[in-house]
């Protein structure tokens, strides 16, 4: 076939349409008349013959269109029929077609954004080289209670040498230190790693260059590398840093490069590296358990994640011998180590998110399924005119094509503002959450929701409407809409699903919404409110040994609690809910352990005298810490004051007096004396209380400083500020936040799974009474003349709002139960994220079960009642 | 028995085309008379294939069209075979008679 020829049908096709279709009209008359005459000549008269030749061409039309079929640009020519024709009826019913597309934008809207965020967090590539190959390596410890922890400095170089499965591998160690020597001293976090952690990456600097070999030694490592964000704030992105001396610490350290941002998305807000440089202390035998190094190592190209494992787990075998459960080596894929804990929790956004856009689906389709009813009659002229019925689908799927894909557009501008939104409320510790943005990927995915939305809702009711049949169409002369049985009950389906859907979504809402008030119920064990709480670090340099550090902690703390409106200051490493704080195992004076009696395990803490009183902790039993309890040599003296918290009291000395009893670290003493008991309080969060915690009078050099005030603490922050700088003006204070705050940080995640769920499932209760409200509304439409005659025979008002809310609840009731039924198959996949409340909680199933029903009553009362207001004379003259 | 012929027409029906358009230019009812009447009374072509299929080949540049006068003086549409269609008629049907010559010893073997 020639091109040419195509080339030039096409152009005539679509250009010189009018003289093409003139043309073939001729063509076809010219042939009947010619076959009239034919059969003229076979004997029949003019009259039998025309008959008989209409009777052969099977329909002028019909003929027309089969050759219409067959040309060049024939798809393109219809496709751009069909777009101008469904425009047309966009715009000619612009009441359903705006309530069609802002339900479709809003939930095609809601799911790009969600999905922007998961694009983000979970399915974008970490901005390094082939990053599936990345591993973190932990030592699993179950007995200590480290299910997954860093590994040590000689772990790290034996797991680096002992194996042949790792490529490369790299150490990291974040510390903060003051950097001085500035206008206003800071901290600045800070990053130690080996020379081969950015290679191991693929990080290239953008300027200078990375740690050698030589640099990564003990002594010689006084070089370092900014990170983009120093680079920019401290000097002005000038590239003649090079060479410039950092004083970090009372250290000066030569700046050697820029590390590009991309790095942050791994390893967030660290200022500057260092290089690692191990000294000969953390290289020690003694050090071989200090678990404060993150391992990172490239597995080999043709090795795969359980042969790494398989060989790390050996190695283990090697240090525990005959008790293998005790200790294990995890090859664990860093993207896993980014994510693995927002994973759940988003997913089940992006489900909730869709199942609204489902809703929202089903809405319109049940929107769409009443207007075919009323363009039955439309589809059976065009159907009587020669469209099959592929070409009335077609016509029809375009329609609801467009619809989608308009929606979609808007969605995108919805989308836009919801990630924006998101990014605004989403919690701080979301991985690269900052990172969401309406890139290609998610505009594609957006592109395919219209598409398959559109499809979705619109190809039941198409097929339900090209199902026409013509001759009772025709003849049903289109006024009032006949909709066929099966068209009702489809429609009645659809009802049913929103509604099952609101439930499963209203229940995990619900479920989730009753944790957050637990969560919210739960007192911290001590007193959060009129607390401040700001960090410092004395430079090791500086305050190098201990009476240093309590003589500054003693002068600071002196003036702070002179201040007015401070009632009580107290330094702590670290206090709850700021970063982690410690454990460690210890001992009981004449414990008689049993043979697989694990060693006492507990947190501890080192607070100044004043500290249960400036945090709020209860004394419970025995005494407080006063000021001449406080030790400056090491944390425990032979008969030292010690407080425990009574969670460890009930644990260790169940049916005993804990007041008077020693502890120590290790069972050579030496040993200090329980003088007191204090309430137990949470640590990290508040799903959690401390399993035990031992508080030893001591000062530290990192540490908290706690400080009750009478009244808002925010407005002291300067003037406490002030007061330390007045002891050491090279001192800075950072992370300064209320306890109030701190707290509210800790259930930030929450609240944000929280609040979108809610507000999906509102959206979805709200779609699914729109829904049903459309169904019985067009029920009443359909059933006027019969209840026109119910009412002339004497129905009562009541009876017919009866009848009508009687269809209404049934509808409702069935899409309850199934409801129930999913939600109750469903929310157990949420039992991690929930708090108090069981996965079955009867009350928040019961309730939602009460609201929907609520709801559905309310939305079908309208129209019910506008049921009972039908006038029989008119219902029935109506016909 | 209907559908299967249905098929058997439109693989052949462009074939039949060209071929009753080889002996000199046809109206569209001359077209479907020639045919019937080459295949002795075996296809009748109805004007719901016929007009599709001579759209397709005169698209295709085998066939042009152009309007002239019937027998009995009155205006209709001609088509005459083109070059190209001639030379197409002659490939399709070598290869109808390859595949004729196989089909029919496929059914005869036994």
């Amino acid at each position: 076939m020639s091109l040419l020829s195509r080339l030039t049908s096409f152009w005539r096709n679509l250009f010189s349409k009018q003289r093409v279709e003139q043309d073939l009209s001729e063509e076809v008359s010219a042939y009947l008349g010619l076959l009239i005459e034919s059969k003229m000549t076979e004997g029949f008269d003019p009259a039998e013959a025309r008959r008989q030749a209409l009777i052969e061409l099977g329909g002028i039309e019909q003929v027309k269109e089969s050759v219409r079929e067959v040309r060049m640009g024939h798809y393109l020519e219809t496709l751009l029929q069909d777009l101008r024709f469904a425009g047309r009826m966009l715009f000619k019913h612009p009441g359903f077609s705006l309530v069609a597309i802002l339900t479709l934008s809003l939930g095609i809207g809601a799911t790009t954004a969600i999905f922007s965020v998961v694009n983000a967090v979970l399915l974008r590539q970490l901005p390094i080289s082939d990053p599936q190959r990345v591993a973190v390596i932990h030592d699993q410890l179950p007995r200590l209670n480290l299910p997954r922890s860093q590994v040590s400095a000689l772990q790290y170089l034996d797991y680096s040498s002992q194996t042949d499965v790792f490529e490369s591998a790299a150490a990291l160690s974040q510390r903060g230190l003051n950097l001085t020597g500035v206008d206003v001293p800071q901290r600045l976090q800070t990053a130690r790693a080996t020379a081969s952690f950015f290679p191991l990456l693929g990080i290239n600097p953008l300027v200078g260059h990375l740690f050698t070999a030589a640099e990564d030694k003990f002594g010689n490592q006084h070089v370092a590398l900014l990170s983009y964000g120093t680079w920019k704030r401290l000097f002005a992105a000038d590239p003649a840093v090079l060479g410039r001396s950092l004083q970090l610490d009372g250290e000066g350290y030569e700046v050697i490069g820029v590390i590009p941002a991309g790095i942050e998305e791994l390893y967030p807000g660290i200022d500057v590296w260092i290089p690692m440089g191990f000294s000969p202390r953390e290289l020690s035998e003694e050090r071989r358990w200090s678990l404060a190094y993150t391992m990172l190592a490239r597995l080999k190209p043709d090795v795969g994640f359980e042969q790494a494992q398989a060989a790390m787990s050996g190695l283990a075998q090697h240090v525990t011998g005959d008790r293998p459960d005790d200790f294990n080596i995890e090859v664990r894929p860093l993207m896993e180590e980014r994510v693995s804990d927002v994973r759940g929790p988003l997913y089940i956004l992006l489900c909730a998110v869709v199942v609204v856009l489902l809703i929202s689906c089903a809405n319109i389709a049940n929107l769409l399924l009443a207007r075919a009813s009323v363009r039955s009659r439309e589809m059976a002229i065009r159907a009587a005119l020669g469209a099959g019925r592929r070409r009335i689908l077609r016509q029809l799927l375009t329609e609801s094509l467009l619809l989608g894909m308009t929606g979609g557009a808007l969605g995108v501008g919805f989308a836009a503002w919801g990630t924006r939104a998101l990014i605004a409320i989403a919690p701080a510790d979301l991985p690269r959450i900052s990172e969401a943005r309406l890139d290609a990927r998610v505009l594609c995915f957006t592109l395919v929701l219209s598409l398959v939305s559109g499809i979705v809702f619109g190809l039941m009711p198409a097929l339900a409407a090209s199902k026409t049949d013509l001759v009772s169409s025709l003849k049903e002369s289109g006024r009032s809409d006949t909709a066929s049985p099966s068209r009702q009950r489809l429609r009645q389906v659809l009802v049913v699903a929103e509604v099952s859907l609101a439930v499963v979504l209203l229940i995990s809402a619900g479920l989730l919404l009753r944790s957050f008030a637990r969560l919210l119920e739960v007192s911290p064990g001590f007193d959060s409110h009129n607390v401040l709480t700001l960090r410092l670090s004395l430079s090791r340099a500086q305050y190098s040994d201990s009476t240093q550090v309590a003589g500054f902690l003693n002068a600071a703390l002196e003036r702070i609690s002179a201040t007015p409106g401070v009632k009580h200051a107290a330094v702590a490493f670290q206090p709850p809910f700021t970063s982690g704080g410690d454990n460690s195992v210890f001992a009981i004076r004449g414990r008689q352990a049993g043979p697989d009696d694990p060693e006492p395990h507990a947190d501890y803490l080192y607070v100044t005298w004043d500290y249960f009183r400036a945090i709020g902790i209860p004394l419970l039993k025995g005494r407080l810490f006063e000021l001449s309890d406080m030790r400056t040599q090491g944390p425990i003296g032979e008969g030292s004051a010690i407080i425990i918290d009574e969670a460890l009291a009930k644990r260790f000395w169940p049916d005993r007096e804990p007041l008077g009893a020693n502890i120590g670290w290790g069972n050579e003493g030496p040993w200090g004396t329980i003088v007191g008991v204090v309430g137990t309080v949470h640590t990290k969060d508040l799903i959690e209380e401390s399993k035990g915690t031992i508080y030893f009078p001591s000062y530290f050099g990192s540490a908290t400083l706690v400080v009750r005030t009478a009244d808002d603490p925010r407005s002291l922050a300067e003037t406490i500020r002030e007061q330390v700088l007045a002891v050491d003006a090279n001192q800075p204070l950072y992370d300064i936040l209320t306890m109030d705050e701190r707290l509210a940080g800790s259930l930030e995640a929450r609240r944000f799974a929280v609040t979108l769920l809610g507000v999906f499932a509102a959206l979805a209760l709200l779609l699914a009474a729109i829904g049903l409200y459309g169904v019985i509304a067009y029920l009443v439409t359909q059933r006027r003349h019969e209840i026109g005659i119910r009412v002339a025979l004497g129905a009562t008002g009541v009876d017919v709002l009866k009848l009508v809310l009687k269809q209404a609840i049934q509808l409702a009731l069935i899409g309850v139960a199934i409801g129930l039924v999913a939600a109750f198959a469903l929310t157990r996949l949420l039992a991690s994220l929930l708090f108090g409340v069981s996965a079955t909680d009867p009350l928040t199933f019961a309730s939602i079960c009460v609201i929907l029903i609520t709801v559905a009553l309310t939305a079908s009362y309208v129209p019910a009642r506008r049921a009972t207001k039908i006038d029989p004379m008119v219902a029935l003259r109506y016909e | 028995m209907k559908a299967e012929k249905t098929d058997l027409l439109q693989g052949t029906l462009g074939l039949l085309v060209l071929k009753a358009l080889a002996l000199g230019p046809l109206h569209g009812l001359g077209v479907s008379q020639r045919i019937e009447q080459i295949t002795r009374g075996t296809f009748q072509v109805k004007p719901g294939s016929l007009f599709p299929a001579l759209h397709r080949l005169e698209e295709a540049g085998w066939l042009k069209a152009s309007w002239g006068e019937s027998e009995n003086k009155r205006r209709a549409k001609f088509y005459r075979l083109t070059a190209a269609g001639r030379r197409q008629l002659e490939a399709e049907t070598q290869e109808w008679q390859t595949i004729s010559v196989a089909i029919t010893a496929a059914l005869k073997a036994s």
